[in-house]
């Protein structure tokens, strides 16, 4: 059996699809219609991967969230519908690892679980890393797109550094600010843009529509993963 | 000062003793006059009996008669035409100083003088009479002239209830007030003039207007029902019905007939004036409501569309595929099941913009505006919507070193979605897209350019209205509440947002957003 997946969803049909397709990703699954149930199924049946919903009938999913880590760092993904992108953040800082936005594809949702699992056993920064044409070692603080020596100023090494300790995974501003200027102030948010944009420039082939660090809206950056 | 005085005093007691209620200064002198004439005749009389002879000092007599008849009225002549009759038979008719008339031929002179008095007084009164009557109408006529003319420039009920009440208080000097039924149906006052506070909260007046608006007649001060009111209440009434009443207090609790004619006159102008008002806010209550049971039906119409389309395209995949699997090869499952994909995308696509509108249209969609890279916001809506632009060439023109905007991320990914979908709806496949972005004039002005078939010259700005497009003839499929979204969200920033018709062909739709200051 594959890793365990606990589905946290009041609704069935989702429940139902999700099964479906987990299984035929081979791994084994688990599911909670409630808050309560959830909270339960995180403590006998010890999950991999949790995939919460934010709309649970009993309690926000959020709560689900907070008492899960308070004893587990067992990778959250959440469910959400489109609008609710404070709660998302909310969610993230408070130790979310990634979101989906319903309704989403299933193998958005895999690779997403792919990712949350290679982070989970996985926890330590690989000194190299290689997407595509971008080759990153962090031991030479070296940065190559296409063989190519790109020269990064010391913030725009920092960002790219974070993201790839993160391939995979949506990093908030927050998270970003935070680790870059030590501070919380949000008035750092314009710096934030202007340095990805930047980044962007030097990394990018095409930085109208970049393939590396990818936006999201509202939320904060991901760089994508090599599968 | 003081003779005439007291000689228009001794008029005055004559007209009253004629029980004559109206009497002027003039008509006082007059009657005077017509007194000094008879005394006079009586003394030419007396100085030349001889010479002139009895009857024709009867003769004489008949000047004052005819001159108080012509002046003044019947009872004056007939009052005249005594005491020149009396003066004639006591001071010359044997036997003198007696009533006795010896000659009883002389009753049948006297008879005369009673009928020419008579006859010639009553067709003065009746000039008399017409010309007060001309002078009232006159004053009637420019009264309802300008109440008239003051209700025809009432734009709206409480102007004409006011102007109503107005006129109704200086023509009459009254008090005056107006009652019309609320909307629980029960009477109330909807104007009066300021001194009016009596009428407006009497209960007996209120009671009164009650019947008066429930009968359509008349009550109050000098009709015989609810004779305990204040004000005479009148009713305001078409041939229809009666749309309220109107109530005046005079100054000194007394209406004439005249004043009442009057009363009704104004009563009825403002009633044809009420139903004016009242037919033209019934249509125009109509043709909104039917310019928005028709604008129901279209949204109906056109959301069932799109929203069975794109269900009509899955429901068919699917069952193709749970039905009849068997006969479908590997290529054409993969065809079904993307058709499903596709129909799926586009349903949710039309659900947020339904759900957009709703936002808008309820006041409750909230800004969330966080620093953004324009050029950020245009590259995550390009790879959003890559299946949809993958027919057509999409190319980016974005300089360097464009300032940062506070916007909401979401809703301008909104705005360029809903135009790039505009953009690939109406033109060719294979076309070119242009995607771009400029700082003009301290904004950043962004701009989608398609090489369509463009917009009709005159339609550049109701395309932003609400289903404009479920106007226009044609087979493209959508509500038409893209464009809207876009000028909500867009005004919304304090953006500016419209569209283009191209010089060659196609359309170019620009937006413009302030720039949040200089960041470095």
């Amino acid at each position: 059996m594959g890793a365990k997946i606990l589905v946290i969803d009041d609704e069935l049909e989702i429940r139902r699809l999700l099964k479906i397709g987990l299984i035929a990703h081979g791994y084994d699954f688990t599911e909670a219609a409630t808050a309560k149930e959830g909270v339960y199924q995180a403590v006998t049946a010890r999950p991999d991967v949790i995939i919460l919903d934010m709309g649970l009938p009993d309690q926000e999913g959020l709560e689900v969230l907070r008492q899960v880590r308070e004893w587990s760092q067992v990778p959250v993904i959440i469910l959400s519908v489109r609008g609710q992108d404070h709660e998302k953040v909310q969610a993230l800082d408070i130790g979310a690892d990634d979101y989906l936005t319903k309704p989403f594809s299933v193998s958005e949702l895999m690779a997403r679980i792919r990712v949350a699992l290679r982070h989970q056993a996985n926890v330590k920064d690989e000194p190299v890393v290689q997407i595509g044409d971008l080759f990153l070692d962090f031991s030479r603080r070296l940065v190559k797109v296409a063989e190519t020596d790109i020269h990064l100023t010391p913030i725009e090494y920092d960002l790219l550094k974070i993201l790839a300790a993160n391939a995979g995974k949506v990093v908030t501003h927050r998270h970003l600010i935070k680790a870059i200027w030590g501070t919380e102030a949000q008035e750092h948010s314009q710096y934030l843009r202007i340095y990805i944009s930047q980044l962007r420039k030097k990394i990018e082939k095409d930085p109208n529509q970049p393939g590396f660090i990818l936006t999201e809206p509202g939320i904060g950056y991901r760089l994508i993963a090599m599968e | 000062m003081g003779r005439s005085n007291y000689w228009r005093k001794i008029g005055r007691a004559i007209h009253a003793s004629l029980r004559i209620d109206y009497t002027t200064d003039q008509d006082s002198r007059l009657i005077i006059f017509s007194l000094f004439l008879t005394a006079a005749v009586t003394l030419i009389g007396k100085l030349y009996s001889d010479y002139l002879g009895l009857t024709n000092i009867g003769m004489l007599y008949l000047l004052p008669v005819i001159f108080a008849a012509s002046r003044l009225g019947v009872r004056q002549s007939l009052f005249i035409a005594l005491v020149s009759v009396l003066c004639w038979d006591v001071l010359f008719m044997p036997p003198i100083l007696n009533l006795a008339v010896s000659d009883t031929r002389h009753l049948i002179t006297f008879l005369v003088f009673m009928m020419v008095a008579y006859t010639t007084g009553n067709m003065s009164d009746l000039l008399r009479c017409r010309a007060q009557e001309a002078t009232q109408r006159e004053k009637q006529t420019r009264v309802l002239y300008e109440l008239a003319r003051g209700l025809s420039a009432a734009a709206d009920l409480d102007m004409l209830v006011s102007q109503v009440v107005k006129q109704t208080a200086e023509t009459l000097d009254a008090e005056a007030a107006l009652f019309m039924p609320g909307h629980n149906g029960e009477l109330r006052v909807v104007a009066a003039n300021k001194t009016l506070t009596d009428l407006a909260s009497s209960p007996n007046d209120l009671l009164a207007a009650q019947w008066t608006f429930s009968h359509s007649q008349p009550s109050g001060l000098g009709t015989d029902t609810f004779t305990g009111a204040r004000g005479y209440h009148v009713p305001v009434k078409t041939e229809e019905k009666t749309m309220a009443v109107l109530a005046v207090k005079p100054s000194n609790n007394l209406l004439e007939a005249e004043q009442i004619n009057l009363l009704q006159a104004l009563a009825g102008l403002s009633a044809l004036a009420i139903a004016r008002l009242e037919l033209a806010e019934e249509a125009h209550d109509v043709r909104t409501l039917e310019a928005s049971e028709r604008l129901q039906a279209a949204l109906f119409n056109s959301i069932s569309h799109d929203l069975k389309t794109p269900l009509t395209s899955i429901m068919s995949a699917v069952s193709s595929l749970v039905d009849d699997e068997a006969i479908y090869d590997e290529e054409q499952k993969a065809t079904l099941l993307n058709g499903i994909k596709l129909g799926a995308e586009r349903m949710n696509r039309f659900v947020n913009n339904l759900l957009d509108m709703a936002r808008l249209e309820s006041g409750y969609m909230k800004l969330n505006p966080d620093w953004s890279d324009i050029q950020d916001i245009i590259g995550v809506t390009l790879r959003e919507n890559q299946e949809i632009l993958k027919g057509h060439k999409v190319k980016v023109e974005i300089p360097d070193a464009l300032p940062l905007i506070k916007v909401d991320y979401a809703l301008i990914e909104q705005v360029l979605t809903n135009l790039l979908h505009n953009a690939v709806k109406y033109s060719p496949r294979h076309s070119e897209i242009i995607v771009s972005a400029a700082e003009v004039d301290g904004l950043l002005k962004v701009s989608v350019t398609d090489q369509g078939e463009g917009i009709t010259p005159g339609d550049e700005e109701f395309i932003f209205d609400k289903f404009y497009r479920l106007q226009s003839p044609g087979n493209v499929s959508g509500t038409g509440l893209g464009l809207s979204i876009c000028r909500g969200i867009i005004e919304a920033h304090g953006g500016t947002i419209w569209a283009a018709g191209q010089s060659e062909r196609g359309s170019r739709f620009n937006f413009t957003l302030p720039v949040a200051g200089d960041v470095f």
